[in-house]
C-alpha cells in the first residue's frame, strides 16, 4: 500500500511538473483519419465498452460523451466560432476498439481519441475512458483555440439511461481536485468544479492536446489519478494489444477479403463486450445502451456465435448465466410471454458445449434439457386431450417484442423442436442413450404435428402465428437454425421471397415497409446457402455488411436512410448474424453432415485459410482455393461425411476422383468420413441462354 | 357459450397487492420482531416500495415467522411484484437490474407460494395461493399451468361460479388467444 501511495504521489508530481510538455505531445491518434472509414448510418456513433462492465459511454453523433447518467460536453472553438459536429466516429481498421473523431472550425481542426480500459479485472464494475483531444491551426496565422470540458446531468430524457443512476438529489458532478473524495473524471488540464478549461494560442501548423479520464461510475479522485497515471498513449497501446490478443485466440479467418475480415473482427468485439456479470456467472446483454438486459433469444445467438467464431470457454460461460433461467418444472424465460425462450436456451446449450474440445461434463445441462423436454411433453399431452385446433403446439404467448401479437407462435414451435434436437445431442453426449433416444422419438412425432399444422393454418408459407396473425419474427428462424423444415421444402422458399419482395434487399423489413431489420432476415442468407441459392445469401452478407456503423456495429431497425432514431447501435444480436453467416458459408456443421465452402465467394477462392474452427467433430482446420480450371480443398479429418461445394457459377469439368461421391445438387461433392483433401477439375458454367 | 362476461381478473398482470392487512401473519406466540418485521413490510408493500419490503420480510421469516403460510405468501407477492417496480431516477426506470433478476424473483415467488400452500390448511388461504399463482404464470406465458392452477380453484370451491368462470374463460383464451381481449372472453352462465 505504501508503495502504491508512493507511485501515485510520484505520478502526480509528475503529472503537474509535466503539464506544460503533455500539451505540446502528439497525441497518438493525429495521424488517424477518422473521416476516411464508411459509416452505414445517418448518425455516426461509437460505443466505449468493456466486457463485464455495467455501463458505456457512447460517443455522440455530436462528439460528446454520455453513459447513461451523465453527459462529458466537448466544446471546441476558436475566435471565428464553434467547431461542427464530427462525421464520422470511427474505430481503428472499423473494429479494433480505439475510437476517433475530427471536428473542424474555420481554422481549427480538433482531433478526438478515446478508449475505454476497464477498472480492475473483468468483473461486475466499472470502466473509464481516456480521452485524448488535440487541436491544430491550419490557417497562416496564429489562432486561439478553446475547449470547454463540462460534466452535465441531461436535462431531458436521454435515449438510454442505467439502472443504477442517482436518484435525485443528485450529487454535484466535479472534477477530481487533489482531495480523496469522489469525483466525476480526471483532467491534465485545471478544471473548476464541473469544468475544464483550456486556452491554447496556435502558431500555424501548430498542434497542442490535453487529456481526461472518465470513469463510468463516481469513484474516487485517488483512484482516478492512478487510472490517469499510464498515460493516454500506453492505454491505447495496451488496448490495441489486448484486443489483438483477445481475438486472436478466437478462429482465424484469413479470406484475401479484409472488408469480411474486419467485419468478422468487429462483431467478435461487439460480442466479447455485451457480457455483464452477475458474481461469478456471465450473461449476454443486447446492447451497451439501451439493450442492457438479458433476453434468451438475443442470448442464445450471442452464444452460439462465440462458440463458431472460436470463443468457446466465453460462450460457454454464458451458458452457465442462462442455465439461470430455468424454472422448476422445465421452461426456460427470461421475459414475460417469451416462449421461445426454452427452446433457445437448449439450442444454445448444444452450440456451446458440443463442438470445440470435449468437456469434462455436460451432465448438469443434459438434465436441464431433459426436464425442459418433459415441461413441454406435457404440455402436448395436455393439449392433444383439449381437442383444440393447435393443442399440440405450444400454448400461445404474448411477448411484447417484435410479434406483436397475443397467439400460438409457429417460431415458438420451430425453436421447441431445435430444442429437442439438442437435448438428444446433449443427453447422447452424456452417455444417456435410452433418454435420447425417448427425446428423438418425441421429436419425430411433434415434427410431423408442426407438418399437420402447418397445412392446417392454411397458409402458403410460413406463417407467423398459428392463428395466421401476427408480424414475421421467430417464423423467420424456421430453416435455419430451427431447420424445423427443411431447406428444399417450398414454403421456406415462398417464404422467403414474400419478405424479400417486400424488403427488396438482403434484409427484411419490420412494420413498415421504410424499415430494415439488421438481423431478422440474416438466417435467410443460411438458408439460401443450405437451399443452393449462392446470389441470395451474397445479397445477405452484402447488406450486413453495408449497415454498419464506423465502428463496426450494426443496428436492429433503422430507416432505409440509416436513421436508427434511438434505437442504437451497436446491437449485439446483428453482430451474431454476422458472425454465423460467414461462418455458415464456410464452415457448417448443425446437420449430420459437414458443409465447406457452402456459401464461399469468388474472391475467398483465391486461397482462404480457416484455422482452429470449433464444429461438433472436433476443432477444425480448412484451407481452399480454385484456378479456373481446379478447385482444392484441405481440412481435417471428421467422422462423418463431408459435403464441399464448388466455387460460384463452376461445375464439375469431369467424372470425379475415386473416393468422392456426387452430392445433392451438381456443384456439391461428399468426401467419406476420414478424408482430409480433395481436388477436381473444373469448368465455368454456360449461363443460361448465353 | 352465452353471455360475454368481463372478467378483469385475466387481464390483471401488474403488481399484487400483499396481505390487505398487517396484523397477524403469525400464529399466536410468534415472536414479537417478526410481527414487527411483517408490520413494517406491509407499510412498504403498502406504498409500492416491493423491493425495499424484502429483508423485511427475510427478517420476519428469520425472527420465527418462517411456519407462517401469510409470511410466505406475502414474501412472494412482494418477489412478484418487485418485477414491475419502478424507480425514478429521474427518469423511470426498473427496480431491478435486468430479466436475469426479475425471473429469479419470480421463480422464487412461485417457490414460496408452494410453500405457503403446504403450510396452511385454511381452505380460502389456498384458493387465494392458487389465485396469485395463476396470475404470476400467466404474466409470464405459462399458460397451462396457469389454467391447472385455475382448475384447481375451481375443484377447491365447487361452489364459486367465479372460480369456474375463471378457469373457463382461460380455456376459451386458449383456444383462441387472439380473438378476444383479455377483459371480455365470453364464458357460459
Amino acid at each position: 500500500v505504501k508503495r502504491a501511495r508512493l507511485a501515485g504521489a510520484v505520478a502526480c508530481f509528475a503529472g503537474l511538473v509535466a503539464l506544460p510538455a503533455c500539451e505540446a505531445k502528439r497525441p497518438s491518434g493525429a495521424a488517424f483519419d477518422a473521416d476516411s472509414v464508411a459509416e452505414g448510418f445517418a448518425a455516426s456513433t461509437a460505443a466505449l465498452m468493456c466486457p463485464g462492465a455495467s455501463r458505456a459511454f457512447q460517443v455522440e453523433p455530436g462528439g460528446d460523451l454520455f453513459n447513461g447518467e451523465w453527459a462529458v460536453r466537448l466544446r471546441a472553438s476558436e475566435v471565428a466560432g464553434p467547431a461542427g459536429p464530427p462525421r464520422v466516429v470511427a474505430y481503428e481498421r472499423r473494429w479494433l476498439p480505439v475510437a476517433h473523431w475530427t471536428r473542424r472550425g474555420p481554422h481549427v481542426r480538433w482531433d478526438f481519441e478515446a478508449v475505454a480500459r476497464p477498472i480492475g479485472p473483468p468483473a461486475d464494475t466499472a470502466l473509464y475512458v481516456s480521452l485524448a483531444v488535440s487541436a491544430v491551426n491550419l490557417d497562416r496565422v496564429s489562432e486561439d483555440a478553446n475547449l470547454d470540458i463540462v460534466l452535465e446531468y441531461p436535462t431531458a430524457r436521454p435515449p438510454f439511461t442505467v439502472f443504477d443512476a442517482a436518484e435525485p438529489p443528485r450529487p454535484s458532478l466535479h472534477w477530481a481536485g487533489s482531495g480523496d473524495g469522489v469525483a466525476w473524471g480526471w483532467s491534465e488540464a485545471p478544471a473548476s468544479g464541473d469544468r475544464v478549461r483550456v486556452h491554447w494560442s496556435l502558431a500555424p501548423g501548430e498542434r497542442r492536446g490535453t487529456r481526461v479520464v472518465l470513469p463510468s461510475e463516481a469513484v474516487s479522485a485517488r483512484t482516478l489519478r492512478g487510472l490517469a497515471r499510464d498515460g493516454h498513449d500506453r492505454e491505447v497501446t495496451t488496448a490495441r494489444r489486448e484486443w489483438t490478443e483477445t481475438l486472436g485466440r478466437g478462429t482465424r479467418f484469413a479470406l484475401r477479403d479484409s472488408a469480411v475480415e474486419d467485419a468478422v473482427r468487429g462483431a467478435e468485439v461487439v460480442l466479447l463486450s455485451c457480457r455483464e456479470r452477475r458474481g461469478r456467472l456471465w450473461v449476454p446483454i443486447g446492447n451497451p445502451f439501451q439493450y442492457r438486459d438479458v433476453w434468451l433469444r438475443d442470448g442464445a445467438r450471442a452464444v452460439s456465435a462465440l462458440a463458431v467464431a472460436g470463443f468457446v470457454g466465453e460462450a460457454r460461460d454464458l451458458t452457465r448465466g442462462l442455465l439461470q433461467f430455468q424454472w422448476p418444472q422445465g421452461p426456460f424465460l427470461s421475459q414475460r410471454g417469451q416462449l421461445d425462450g426454452t427452446g433457445q436456451a437448449l439450442w444454445a446449450f448444444e452450440q456451446a458445449w458440443l463442438r470445440g474440445s470435449p468437456p469434462d461434463s455436460i451432465a448438469e445441462y443434459a438434465d436441464a434439457a431433459r426436464r425442459a423436454w418433459r415441461w413441454n411433453e406435457w404440455q402436448r399431452d395436455l393439449g392433444r386431450r383439449s381437442g383444440w385446433p393447435f393443442g399440440t403446439m405450444m400454448p400461445f404467448g404474448d411477448p411484447r417484442d417484435g410479434e406483436l401479437v397475443r397467439a400460438q407462435l409457429v417460431g415458438n414451435d420451430a425453436w421447441m423442436l431445435a430444442g429437442y434436437r439438442a437435448a438428444s445431442r446433449l443427453l447422447r453426449a452424456a452417455g444417456r442413450n435410452d433418454d435420447a433416444a425417448a427425446v428423438e422419438s418425441s421429436a419425430a412425432l411433434y415434427g410431423a404435428d408442426f407438418a399437420r399444422s402447418l397445412s392446417a393454418s392454411g397458409a402458403r408459407d410460413v406463417p407467423p402465428s398459428w392463428q395466421g396473425v401476427g408480424r414475421d419474427w421467430g417464423n423467420v428462424a424456421v430453416a435455419w437454425p430451427c431447420m424445423a423444415l427443411p431447406a428444399r421444402d417450398p414454403r421456406c422458399a415462398a417464404f422467403a421471397e414474400r419478405l424479400w419482395a417486400t424488403s427488396g434487399d438482403g434484409l427484411v423489413t419490420y412494420g413498415t415497409r421504410d424499415s430494415l431489420h439488421g438481423y431478422l432476415g440474416a438466417d435467410l442468407g443460411t438458408w439460401a446457402q443450405l437451399a443452393g441459392r449462392r446470389d441470395d445469401a451474397d445479397r445477405a452478407l452484402d447488406a450486413l455488411l453495408r449497415w454498419r456503423s464506423a465502428s463496426g456495429g450494426g443496428a436492429e431497425i433503422f430507416t432505409r436512410e440509416g436513421d436508427y432514431g434511438t434505437n442504437l447501435p451497436p446491437h449485439a444480436t446483428t453482430a451474431a448474424a454476422l458472425v454465423a453467416l460467414v461462418r455458415n458459408s464456410l464452415v457448417f456443421d448443425d446437420d449430420d453432415t459437414l458443409r465447406l465452402t457452402l456459401g464461399a465467394r469468388e474472391r475467398w477462392w483465391s486461397g482462404t485459410s480457416v484455422e482452429r474452427a470449433p464444429t461438433r467433430w472436433g476443432t477444425l482446420d480448412l484451407a481452399f482455393r480454385a484456378t479456373s480450371a481446379r478447385a482444392e480443398w484441405h481440412w481435417t479429418a471428421v467422422p462423418v461425411w463431408t459435403a464441399l461445394r464448388l466455387p460460384p457459377h463452376m461445375r464439375l469439368a469431369r467424372e470425379l476422383p475415386a473416393g468422392l461421391r456426387a452430392g445433392r445438387t451438381p456443384d456439391e461433392i461428399l468426401a467419406p468420413p476420414g478424408a482430409k483433401e480433395a481436388s477436381v477439375a473444373i469448368v465455368a458454367q454456360v449461363a443460361p441462354g448465353r | 357459450v352465452a353471455a360475454a362476461a368481463a372478467l378483469a381478473a385475466l387481464a390483471g398482470l401488474g403488481w399484487l397487492r400483499g396481505p390487505r392487512s398487517a396484523d397477524r401473519p403469525f400464529r399466536a406466540g410468534a415472536p414479537a420482531a417478526a410481527q414487527e418485521e411483517f408490520s413494517r413490510a406491509f407499510l412498504l408493500n403498502r406504498d409500492g416500495h416491493f423491493v425495499e419490503s424484502l429483508p423485511h420480510l427475510q427478517a420476519a421469516m428469520a425472527a420465527g415467522g418462517d411456519e407462517s403460510a401469510q409470511a410466505h405468501f406475502a414474501y412472494g407477492l412482494a418477489l412478484y411484484s418487485a418485477g414491475f417496480q419502478v424507480r425514478r431516477t429521474p427518469w423511470p426506470v426498473p427496480a431491478l437490474r435486468s430479466s436475469f433478476e426479475r425471473a429469479t424473483f419470480a421463480r422464487t415467488a412461485i417457490a414460496e407460494f408452494d410453500r405457503a400452500g403446504r403450510l396452511t390448511t385454511d381452505p380460502s388461504l389456498r384458493t387465494e395461493i392458487a389465485h396469485r399463482y395463476a396470475t404470476v404464470t400467466q404474466a409470464w406465458g405459462l399458460d397451462w399451468e396457469t389454467l391447472s392452477a385455475l382448475r384447481a380453484m375451481e375443484s377447491g370451491a365447487p361452489g364459486s361460479t367465479d372460480a369456474a368462470r375463471r378457469a373457463s374463460a382461460f380455456a376459451e383464451l386458449m383456444r383462441a388467444p387472439n380473438r378476444y381481449a383479455l377483459d371480455a372472453v365470453p364464458v357460459a352462465p
